[in-house]
């Protein structure tokens, strides 16, 4: 089915006012396929294989620490405003408050075209070896693949309704509800629109309109953990899978005579069968039947040679940090193996595998389009910060490289698209060890097809009660800056990326006319 | 043939005849069943209203009332309600002393364990299981999913006294006044740690107050962010939009309200300056104390008391000049000590004062306890107690389950005279302790050499309840969120149909295909802990609660009977459809269902087999996961 035909046959897409609505806050059609009702039964999908994989930073990453401007350390220079920000450079010792980052601990990426000066990324984005049963495997960080044209950011994006300016903000001017809670803002982030009250998010929404093909009662929408609004649109609706187990099997239920598990199966079966009146009950068991249903599906082709990657992950011991990267030796960092388990990388395994069994014929999956949802928590470093952070920066770049290898053995580098969201950037200043809640952030986009190695919207110039309307740079008290590009414009480019037509961009993104369009990111 | 049919609308009742087998006593049954029938149906005109109080209870609205003001119900305490009423049996549990967590755990380190966060676990699951206060933990388990901390954070994961005394306030403070409750909280220095306003600073330099707990006590744990009515409705202004609690100026005026605060210096002093000493680290759960050194002195602005902006505005006066350091022992460093704790004080009972608090706690905690989605009036009705009691938690609680919304539960009435949203999907844990309960499971017993001690005490011994992990089985675990936000909101709404009916499902958030099936898993080997899946022969575990052979053997032999035992313990009679003894087939609803499996499809298995394999398929299905 072309995507023309499938914007026709759901009535919502009519090109009104009133679509916008019915997308974001109408009714939703029953979810597909499991319900047997297969939308795409019949359909190939759109040609070839594309994914989105959303990297969940869950607590606010403090992204002005993971690029930071780097052109010199004199006073004025723009290290220098960063670094006066920021209350310093850390020492545990001589400045235990401080949260700037060392000009020399800072990886250099040298001027990015379109900038005029250098940068740095944080020294855990460095290249890493982990070794398994003696022998050693190497991995790159992001500070190398940003290098390699592979990785760009998009600096200090963040909800908006509106371009607003420091100036129309004191005035009143429309913007996003509930700024600086998490909750509020990373819903923002998921919804795509800054109208708390939709109901959709925008990877749900693009997937309502991307033809996606292949199995009919597997959503093309599949998460790695847990619960997201970013993957519920308004005929499509998450699959949620575990990490470490994939699809997990409803155990007693499969024939054991020990059990009678053929005798209770049948009666489990006429149990989640049963009409209920009761909503919540319907909801139930319409979760277990959908678990059962794909299970087989799921972790059959996971356990077969299909779903199985030769890309070294288990890894026996600890990989410190070399220390000549003159970060804080003393924090023992151990980022893999069994002492130190990288959570976010046992999920973008799971990614792995699945992309892996998407793009098998024999597998049955068959999906075209995908969009994966993948979290790590632990960003809200109100204290501790500088010794936190680096732990789990460290473990976003070595996943996100360990990734990228898994991709290179799928050859699926070019088809994938992984970025970052998280609900905001943080304060510039201190609270002592830790950042507070702001607004705009810097986000990473790494994939093939990325025109990497490059920054996209404004880098601002990290200043507290920044007001300058020239350089549209803006930041209250404590250095909260006010995003300067909207997270529709993200959104814009990877949903163009992934088929969305460009005529079609504003039904999922409906405020997209208020900014400057899509940015160049993605082809 | 006479048909004996029951359907789910009868009361309860037990044969006096000692339990059958199968199947020539069909016979028997039948007779007795007719016998006894006419009885039943004279009880329910007599006893079935749910408002009786006393002997009036049935046992099906006994156990139901038991599902939701307890960890489950079982015989002895569906008895024992019947005996006293709902009113009196709240008015016992109101007063009955606190079983805590702290104190356990410190004896067992005293004794020589290495006490880690898992014992407090299972000490939770442990009073969760047998503590007589059952309204009181399971009420404190509710304010632990809304006044959140969790040990996942390093700085909290080896602090298991901590935690474990955290959790002892909640259990403490549970029937008692918000506004204690929301103090204790704010000076637990488990709290500070987690939400980083333990050791946190007066502006210097560049340096500004941590914002964190400033902003969370307002947004989860009191007010909320929008103006409420009191039945929890927003307040819309003239332009039809909802009214702000407050702005970030509020939260950071507030931030400076919460500085100086520290672990106490310990006694006898010496080892740290009770006025200047803030950056000292010292192990405790004693409250938080001022350090005035480091304690914001300037005036601030905070949120209206009434909806604004600007109206009945809580201001806080500037402090005296105590920096530098005042003499010790001068008038100075006594006001300075005063400003600081009156100040928290003062912050504390404004936001208590908010007229938010009470519709925003309130219809949590009916959330937490009875339903998703309770009635505008019937969060009114909560409300208004909370208000008239000054928060006081004991009369609200029992306002939340003596309420008509609460207690309506007719049997006889098509969808038992509820809406068809009514009720709340169990908690996770819930699931499985209203197992763990309903038959009478007992801990296992780890003693020293099961806990590798040498030379362990004689008397040492650890009740053990769970040993695999909670969130990775149950995707929950007591005091161990991933987040602030609980294990789950109480606005989440699963997609689709339950959003298009504009419903919340705050537990739906954690149920997914994987979740679903690991939870059912557990499930599995909780109901099977020490049975042989193919002999049948009981081990007693030593690290996990099992159900006892005595009380798995006790249940009826006979199917009918079985299944009706089942119902009553775990679903309060609420079993849907009926069956027909002796015809499998002619069944319908879940019981049908049951009864076909139990007498015709497993015909024949041994009892234990068919008891443990009806109650782990009762346990995942849809009728038990929703609590109605």
């Amino acid at each position: 089915m072309s995507i023309s035909a499938k914007l026709s046959r759901r009535a919502l897409m009519a090109r009104s006012v009133s679509s916008v609505a019915a997308v974001l806050g109408g009714s939703f059609l029953p979810q597909l396929g499991t319900l047997g009702q297969a939308l795409a039964a019949a359909s190939g999908g759109l040609p070839g294989y594309k994914a989105l994989v959303c990297v969940y930073l869950a607590g606010g990453n403090d992204s002005f620490n993971l690029l930071v401007p780097r052109d010199s350390q004199a006073g004025g220079s723009r290290y220098d405003t960063y670094r006066q920000s920021r209350g310093g450079v850390y020492d545990p010792n001589s400045n235990p408050l401080g949260l700037a980052l060392g000009f020399n601990q800072l990886l250099d990426v040298g001027t990015p075209m379109g900038e005029g000066s250098a940068y740095g990324m944080h020294p855990q984005t460095a290249d890493y070896v982990a070794s398994r049963n003696g022998q050693n495997y190497q991995y790159p960080g992001l500070h190398t693949l940003f290098g390699q044209g592979q990785l760009a950011f998009v600096a200090n994006v963040g909800p908006l309704i509106e371009p607003i300016s420091k100036t129309d903000f004191n005035a009143g001017a429309p913007r996003p509800p509930q700024l600086y809670s998490h909750n509020d803002q990373e819903l923002l982030w998921n919804l795509g629109i800054g109208d708390t009250t939709a109901i959709t998010g925008w990877g749900g929404r693009l997937l309502d309109l991307i033809d996606s093909g292949g199995h009919p009662a597997l959503p093309p929408n599949i998460s790695i953990a847990g619960n997201s609004r970013f993957q519920i649109g308004a005929s499509v609706f998450p699959y949620q899978m575990s990490a470490t187990l994939g699809a997990t099997q409803l155990l007693s239920f499969d024939g054991s005579t020990t059990l009678f598990g053929e005798q209770r199966r049948l009666a489990l079966e006429a149990l989640l069968g049963q009409p209920s009146a009761h909503l919540l009950t319907t909801e139930y068991a319409s979760t277990l039947l959908r678990s059962r249903e794909l299970e087989q599906l799921v972790r059959g082709g996971l356990s077969s040679p299909a779903g199985q990657l030769n890309t070294s992950y288990d890894y026996s011991g600890p990989n410190a940090p070399d220390p000549a990267m003159g970060f804080y030796p003393d924090a023992n960092l151990h980022l893999m193996g069994e002492d130190y388990p990288n959570r976010l990388q046992d999920q973008l395994r799971m990614v792995a595998r699945m992309i892996k069994l998407s793009r098998d014929p024999s597998a049955g999956i068959n999906h075209s389009r995908q969009i994966y949802y993948v979290r790590l928590g632990g960003f809200d470093t109100h204290a501790s910060q500088m010794t936190q952070q680096q732990v789990l920066l460290a473990q976003v770049s070595q996943a996100l490289g360990w990734f990228w290898q898994a991709l290179g053995e799928i050859g699926a580098q070019s088809e994938v698209t992984a970025f970052t969201m998280s609900e905001f950037g943080r304060t510039l200043s201190s609270n002592g060890d830790g950042s507070d809640h702001a607004w705009g952030g810097i986000q990473a986009v790494l994939g093939g097809e990325v025109l990497g190695q490059r920054i996209y919207g404004r880098y601002p110039q990290l200043m507290l009660n920044a007001d300058n309307n020239a350089l549209q740079d803006w930041s209250f008290a404590r250095g909260q800056y006010i995003p300067t590009t909207a997270t529709e414009q993200m959104g814009a480019t990877l949903g163009r990326w992934l088929g969305l037509p460009n005529a079609v961009l504003d039904q999922v993104f409906p405020n997209l006319a208020q900014f400057s369009g899509p940015l160049s990111f993605l082809p | 043939m006479p048909r004996a049919w029951r359907s789910s609308h009868h009361a309860f009742w037990r044969p006096v005849s000692p339990p059958l087998g199968c199947p020539w006593q069909i016979l028997i049954l039948l007779v007795l069943v007719l016998l006894q029938a006419p009885r039943a149906a004279a009880q329910d005109l007599v006893f079935e209203n749910g408002f009786e109080p006393g002997a009036g209870l049935s046992e099906a609205a006994a156990a139901r009332f038991l599902t939701q003001a307890s960890f489950g119900p079982n015989r002895a305490s569906i008895a024992h309600l019947r005996s006293i009423g709902r009113d009196a049996w709240i008015d016992e549990q109101l007063a009955l002393t606190p079983t805590l967590a702290r104190p356990y755990l410190e004896n067992l380190q005293a004794q020589g364990v290495s006490v880690a966060q898992s014992y407090r676990v299972n000490r939770f699951l442990h009073s969760a299981l047998a503590a007589p206060d059952q309204l009181r933990q399971r009420v404190a388990f509710a304010l632990s999913e809304i006044l959140v901390i969790s040990d996942q954070p390093d700085n909290l994961t080896n602090d298991w006294a901590g935690v474990a005394e955290y959790q002892d306030i909640l259990t403490g403070g549970a029937f008692g006044s918000y506004r204690d409750l929301l103090r204790a909280v704010a000076l637990s220095p488990q709290m500070g740690r987690y939400l980083s306003h333990w050791r946190n600073r007066k502006a210097f330099g560049q340096s500004k107050p941590d914002e964190n707990f400033a902003r969370e006590i307002l947004q989860l744990f009191s007010i909320g962010l929008h103006w409420r009515n009191s039945d929890f409705s927003l307040m819309l202004d003239g332009n039809g939009q909802p009214i702000p609690t407050y702005d970030q100026s509020v939260v950071t005026e507030l931030s400076e309200v919460f500085t100086g605060l520290a672990m106490p210096c310990p006694q006898p002093p010496g080892l740290c300056n009770p006025y200047s000493g803030l950056t000292a680290v010292f192990e405790s759960y004693q409250p938080m104390a001022c350090f005035p050194l480091f304690h914001d002195l300037s005036s601030k602005l905070l949120f209206d008391l009434d909806p604004g902006p600007a109206v009945n505005q809580v201001v806080l006066p500037a402090g005296p000049a105590c920096d530098p350091e005042p003499p010790d022992g001068s008038a100075l460093e006594a006001q300075c000590f005063a400003y600081c704790n009156d100040e928290i004080d003062a912050v504390i009972n404004a936001i208590a004062m908010h007229p938010n608090v009470a519709p925003f706690i309130s219809r949590q905690l009916i959330q937490r306890l009875v339903s998703s989605n309770p009635s505008a009036a019937y969060v009114e009705r909560v409300a208004s107690v909370f208000q008239s009691t000054a928060g006081n938690l004991g009369a609200v609680v029992k306002a939340i389950l003596l309420d008509p919304e609460a207690v309506t539960f007719d049997l006889s009435a098509p969808g038992f005279g509820q809406p068809d949203h009514a009720g709340h999907l169990r908690e996770p844990l819930l699931r499985a302790t209203a197992v763990w309960r309903a038959f009478e499971a007992q801990p296992g017993v780890c003693d020293g050499s099961c806990m590798g001690i040498a030379n362990p005490p004689p008397d040492l011994v650890d009740l053990r309840m769970y040993a695999g992990s909670l969130t990775e089985d149950f995707a929950q675990r007591p005091l161990g969120a991933a987040s602030v936000f609980n294990f789950f909101e109480p606005d989440y709404r699963a997609p689709g149909a339950v959003t298009m009916a504009d419903l919340y499902t705050p537990e739906f958030q954690i149920l997914d295909e994987t979740t679903s099936a690991t939870a059912g898993n557990a499930l599995l080997q909780l109901v099977w802990s020490g049975y042989h899946s193919f002999s049948l022969a009981f081990t007693q575990p030593t690290q996990a609660a099992y159900l006892p052979p005595a009380v798995v053997d006790g249940l009826p032999q006979d199917s009918a009977q079985l299944l009706d035992e089942l119902n009553l313990r775990m679903l309060y009679g609420s079993m849907s459809g009926s069956y027909t003894v002796g015809n499998c087939s002619a069944g319908s609803g879940m019981q049908g269902v049951l009864y076909e499996l139990l007498a015709c499809a497993m015909n024949g298995a041994e009892h234990r087999r068919k008891v443990l394999g009806a109650i782990h398929l009762i346990a995942i299905s849809p009728e038990f996961s929703i609590q109605r």
